[in-house]
């Protein structure tokens, strides 16, 4: 069972590079870019720093497929 | 923060931070020299099989390699060498490790893991065959060299899936 993202629209709607997210949320551009094409799932206290960082409910980045 | 190149093989070196350039230089640093003793063995080694190889006849005694004859004796200390720089090199990678974040240290982990799982399991497996007389008991150079291929081999693999 894998995990769906919306992270690319969010980064895109807030005008933000991959290297600028990684920068506030303490990761590598690469994570970032591992996470957006599905190859690496976060783990929740990364997934959390997201959505804090985006100020939007971690259902509303991150979802099970299926 | 890191970024890996070549599949994993490197990093992109400027965008590592100062501390963690001057971690993992240190760390290679000792690695290397924590190895020159291995490479004077090995090499040894190399040559031996060369010059049988290429010994016009055969049984003819092998001549110590030069390297090794210009350290004859000095064994106890060679391995003194690589024991401490490499705990040296080891802390120092420990500690560049901890500066980088999960997607690394999850390649990391898991190729570690994987690599100290399959030796182990070659390792029954060989010391069984060994004890039924079927191959040599396995050197500890041949199992540390064994886990150093694995770790290297699960690390691109993790790579290659994660990053």
């Amino acid at each position: 069972m894998g995990v769906t993202t919306t992270l690319p629209a969010l980064r895109a709607a807030g005008k933000l590079t991959q290297a600028d997210l990684a920068r506030a949320v303490g990761v590598s551009r690469q994570t970032i870019n591992s996470i957006e094409t599905g190859r690496f799932e976060p783990s929740l206290s990364l997934a959390l720093t997201i959505a804090r960082h985006f100020e939007r409910p971690l259902e509303e980045i991150f979802a099970l497929e299926g | 923060m890191y970024e890996f190149t070549m599949g994993g093989a490197w990093f992109k070196w400027s965008l590592l931070d100062a501390a963690s350039k001057r971690l993992a230089a240190g760390s290679f640093a000792a690695a290397t020299i924590a190895a020159v003793p291995l490479g004077i063995y090995v090499s040894n080694i190399g040559h031996a099989v060369g010059y049988r190889l290429g010994a016009a006849a055969a049984g003819a005694p092998v001549e110590r390699a030069p390297a090794s004859a210009m350290l004859a004796g000095a064994e106890p200390w060679m391995a003194w060498i690589t024991l401490i720089f490499g705990i040296v090199s080891a802390v120092l990678w420990w500690r560049f490790s901890r500066r980088q974040d999960e997607m690394f240290n999850r390649v990391q982990n898991w190729a570690l893991g994987m690599g100290g799982g399959w030796t182990m399991a070659a390792c029954f497996v060989w010391i069984a065959l060994a004890s039924a007389g079927a191959v040599a008991m396995p050197s500890t150079i041949a199992i540390a060299a064994l886990f150093y291929v694995l770790l290297f081999a699960f690390w691109f693999v993790a790579v290659k899936r994660w990053a």
